[in-house]
């Protein structure tokens, strides 16, 4: 067994509050910079730049996990992690069934939802209005995510906004996650991180990066014997002394 | 403006608010108040429990699920929903007499 270190939080381009520097090319470098093992691009509501970025994480041995962070009905925002790429555009598919379309006017209140290379060129624009909440509920989500073998996280959990603790002001007792993630330390209103940590559930620390200068400011540590989903899962899982804890 | 099968609300009710946070309604909303809010997650019949309201009032033609209602029964919150948006509602309520928290 080995101990790994993974942000499994981070942006692109393509959600349309991330930053133009937020290339493929540009966050495997910083991730590696910052000596993580793995990283997770889960962007709102969409999947169409996972590919190159794990195209950019091959050729620098960093693991590149398939994500998306739902914004749900309630306006909660649900990570969904993934054992591969078909699983997260699967789920984005039928999340964006449920937005509308982007017009002059979102885009220029909410910014660009860029499809890139893995050099960070342009190669089209998502016309979904990702910033958008869907359709789908919270439970919902949390099931479509399972249903492709994907792990559910609440995401943010102790932030003001977006969080299940802010629209709901509690976990609900019938939403099965399989994690939840906190946030970067200057993030943490005090006292919340030690109420949810009293229902159960693997915690796990991800940046939500939309900027370079933010990706591993919040970390998962997994202890497993790979950097791999399947391994991280089963870290998720606690599997044969395998294990999860954020810093 | 319809109850749901609940029970009406017994005691009288002198305040309302207006919010679609639930962090937020455990933190600010009065005691005994109606709640008015367009999130029909069961979560807000627990918070509305928790933070001892009479009542919610669901706007925007929005319904809870069956569990939801069934829930606010075995709670005692009486459950209504409108057409009406949350503006609308407030604005009615005011006028007979609801006050917010800070008049």
């Amino acid at each position: 067994m080995n101990t790994f270190q993974a942000d499994l939080h981070i942006h692109t381009k393509l959600s349309p509050c991330g930053a133009w520097e937020m290339t493929p090319a540009a966050i495997v470098e910083h991730a590696r910079r910052q000596g993580l093992n793995a990283i997770a691009i889960c962007d709102h509501n969409a999947a169409g730049n996972i590919a190159a970025v794990a195209c950019a994480g091959r050729a620098a041995g960093l693991t590149v996990i398939a994500g998306i962070e739902i914004t749900t009905a309630e306006e909660i925002h649900v990570v969904g992690l993934f054992p591969g790429t078909a699983g997260a555009e699967a789920v984005a598919g039928r999340i964006q069934a449920s937005l509308p379309r982007v017009d002059e006017a979102y885009t220029k209140l909410f910014g660009e939802q860029v499809l890139m290379d893995p050099a960070g060129a342009a190669v089209g624009c998502e016309t979904s209005a990702l910033a958008l909440a869907s359709a789908l509920t919270l439970g919902q989500a949390v099931s479509l995510i399972q249903e492709h073998g994907g792990l559910a996280v609440a995401a943010h959990i102790e932030r003001p906004s977006y969080s299940v603790y802010s629209q709901l002001g509690d976990l609900p007792l019938d939403v099965l996650f399989d994690a939840i993630e906190v946030s970067p330390v200057g993030n943490r209103p005090i006292g919340l991180r030690e109420k949810f940590a009293r229902y159960g559930f693997p915690m796990i620390g991800s940046s939500d990066s939309h900027y370079l200068h933010e990706i591993g400011r919040a970390r998962t540590v997994f202890h497993a014997q790979s950097a791999t989903f399947e391994e991280l899962a089963a870290a998720v899982r606690g599997i044969d002394g395998r294990s999860v804890a954020y810093v | 403006m319809a109850t749901l099968e609940t029970c009406p609300a017994e005691a009288e009710v002198s305040q309302g608010y207006a919010s679609d946070l639930m962090s937020d309604v455990l933190a600010r909303a009065p005691r005994g108040s109606l709640l008015a809010t367009i999130q029909t997650h069961m979560n807000v019949v627990a918070v509305a429990a928790h933070a001892r309201l009479a009542g919610i009032i669901f706007t925007g033609n929005r319904r809870p699920d069956a569990d939801v209602v069934a829930r606010a029964a075995q709670e005692g919150i009486a459950l209504y929903c409108t057409a009406a948006d949350t503006f609308e509602v407030a604005g009615r309520l005011y006028a007979l007499g609801l006050r917010g928290k800070s008049s």
